[in-house]
Parts: C-alpha cells; sequence; structure tokens
C-alpha cells in the first residue's frame, strides 16, 4: 500500500502493535493486564528512554482507559471528580509494559522522527476488551470495562461460572 | 481586633535538619506552609484531599500527605521534604537513579515519589518488587506508567539510600 502525503495534516503519522495479556477473576468477574508488550515504529527513536517512558505512560492511561476511569455524569457535572471515586491506576494495578522500537526514519518529521505520545492512548483499550473476549468467549463493546459490566454482559450471554477461578485471554490491536 | 492584628501562635520544628519557626494560622496545611511561609516549593499541591500523595513528605520518620496535615501537628516535629534528600548539592541516590533511568516525566509525583521510596527503604532495605509496589501505591503518577519509577526504587536498593553519590556537576545548584 502506499500512502500519499500530500495535504495530510500529519504527515508523520506512526504505527504500533499491541498485545495484552489480561487474566480475568470468573468469580469477582475483575479484570486485569498481566503483561503488555508494545510494538512501536516511530521513525528514528531521538532519546530512547524518554522515548519508551512516553510509550510506558501511554500504555498505563490506556489501561485506565480499559478497566478503571469512568466518568459519571450528573446534572451537568461529573459527579466522580475526585481521585477517590476516579480511579487512575497505581503501582500495583499496573503490569509490565515491555517498548519495542521498530525504527524507519521518516522523511516528513523532524531528524526522522514522529510522533508517539498520543498513540499509546488510542491501542490498549481494543486490544484489552479482544483480549478479555478471548478470556472470556464473550464480546465486550464499551469502555471503562468495570467488573459490573462484566458480570451483566456474562448473564446476559449466560456464560457458567468457570471452575477455573482466572481465565487468561490476549489479543493484538494494530494501528 | 482587625484580621492584621491577630496575633498567630508560634509553630517550632525542624525542617530538613534546621530550626525553622513560622507565626501563622495553626490550622494552615503543612503544605502551605512549607510552600509559602519557608519558600520550599519543591513539595507538590496534587488533589489537596489525600488522594494522590504528590505532597508527601516524612513527619518525623512517617510517610504523611503534606495537604491533610495542620501545621499545628508539626510543632516539635521534625519534617524532612524533598529538598532534605539532597547533601550539599550532592544527589540521594534515588534521586540519581531517577535522573538516570528517566523516573521523571512532568515531575509533579516525583517528590512525593522519592519521599515515598525513602520511607520504604528506611522500613524495608531490601523490598522485593510486590513490597516496591505496594510502597509506592499512595503516590499516583500519570505520565511515566510508573515502570521507570519502581526500576529507580530497584536500583538505588543496593546501596543505602542515606549514602550520597556523587553530583552531576553541571546540575548542582547551592543555596544557602
Amino acid at each position: 500500500m502506499t500512502w500519499s502525503i500530500g495535504a495530510r495534516s500529519t504527515p508523520a503519522f506512526a504505527w504500533a502493535v499491541y498485545v495484552p495479556e489480561v487474566a480475568v477473576d470468573t468469580r469477582t468477574y475483575t479484570a486485569g493486564v498481566v503483561n503488555f508488550y508494545a510494538l512501536q515504529e516511530v521513525g528514528r527513536v531521538l532519546h530512547p528512554v524518554l522515548a519508551a517512558g512516553q510509550i510506558e505512560g501511554g500504555v498505563a492511561q490506556g489501561i485506565g482507559f480499559a478497566l478503571y476511569e469512568k466518568v459519571v455524569w450528573k446534572d451537568g457535572h461529573m459527579s466522580n471528580n475526585q481521585m477517590a471515586n476516579y480511579i487512575v491506576p497505581t503501582t500495583v494495578d499496573m503490569s509490565d509494559i515491555e517498548v519495542y522500537f521498530e525504527e524507519m526514519p521518516c522523511e516528513h518529521g523532524p531528524y526522522g522522527a514522529k510522533g508517539l505520545g498520543e498513540l499509546p492512548h488510542d491501542g490498549p483499550a481494543p486490544a484489552i476488551l479482544n483480549a478479555i473476549q478471548d478470556a472470556t468467549g464473550v464480546s465486550f463493546t464499551s469502555i471503562p470495562l468495570l467488573p459490573e459490566d462484566i458480570h451483566l454482559r456474562m448473564a446476559q450471554a449466560q456464560v457458567p461460572e468457570s471452575d477455573v477461578l482466572e481465565t487468561v485471554g490476549s489479543a493484538e490491536t494494530a494501528e | 481586633m482587625s484580621a492584621a492584628e491577630i496575633q498567630f501562635p508560634e509553630i517550632q520544628f525542624k525542617v530538613n535538619g534546621a530550626e525553622r519557626s513560622v507565626s501563622v494560622p495553626p490550622m494552615k496545611r503543612l503544605l502551605d506552609v512549607l510552600r509559602e511561609d519557608l519558600e520550599l516549593t519543591g513539595t507538590k499541591e496534587g488533589c489537596g484531599e489525600g488522594e494522590c500523595g504528590s505532597c508527601s513528605v516524612l513527619l518525623d520518620g512517617v510517610l504523611v500527605n503534606s495537604c491533610l496535615v495542620p501545621v499545628l501537628q508539626a510543632n516539635d516535629s521534625e519534617v524532612l521534604t524533598v529538598e532534605g534528600l539532597a547533601h550539599n548539592g550532592a544527589l540521594a541516590n534515588i534521586q540519581q537513579k531517577i535522573l538516570e533511568l528517566g523516573g521523571a516525566q512532568c515531575g509533579i509525583c516525583t517528590p512525593g515519589m522519592m519521599l515515598a521510596a525513602e520511607f520504604l527503604l528506611r522500613k524495608n532495605p531490601q523490598p522485593d518488587l510486590d513490597a516496591i509496589r505496594e510502597g509506592l501505591a499512595g503516590n499516583l503518577c500519570r505520565c511515566t506508567g510508573y515502570m521507570r519509577i519502581i526500576d529507580a526504587v530497584k536500583h538505588s536498593i543496593q546501596t543505602p539510600l542515606s549514602a550520597v553519590v556523587h553530583p552531576p556537576e553541571d546540575t548542582v545548584r547551592k543555596g544557602a
């Protein structure tokens, strides 16, 4: 496939593959990410430490986006606007994140680089939901996917409570 | 008597080893006294309600959220802030490792993270990965995904945290 840069407003766009491993507890309906692998094609990596740090941070937000961070609106306001009830991932919620780079210097970016901070927000949530589908056999279509959502969908789909406490799945999302 | 004439009680405490005294409303938050009255702005305000840990300091060796501590409670106590981690311009080990391993991005959580690490390593000098995760769990970070902060703590384990490492020469700022 050939991409024409032409009139694109974002000529130096990046590509990535995200592979989460998840575990779903079929008694409490809690889902968690066990391992996360990110492969990023971001042109030339200018600063390996900071670049990987940006990916890890973005993936952490993506995990929060997928599993924890529910915004509850009430009367035109966010009713859970505190860190106590708007849950962002902490150190104990985070899995290990392994970051790999594929370097293909891009002629349209500075020194061959492309943007990399935004992309890791986009891919993890769909990848995590696909992995949860792989684990449970039930398709989920909205985020954040809280335990009550998993319970509801699994009850609707009449998935029997498993003898195995944890089911594990993985999936990949490419962008 | 007008408000301007109110004499507030003097509160004395040790901050980073130095005796300090302030006359401020006794319910003023320790966080604000540190930042406004003592000009130690390394301690950051995050949520202001004890959830995020970015204002963490050690009060008599205990990790506390300084946004939840009325300064009255700090009377006659010892406070350690991020400014007290380095000695004579030489970074503490955890600071050096955060710097080397990329543990800071926007930097708001960093002072609190380092004090949480200091508290953890004082209690448990050889923490395993789970203990490190547990020890930092009260400090939220939105930028790093925690991996590099956890790495920095791991790499601080070999030598005691209070051991001073060589300062990077061109970044040392000296103050009195």
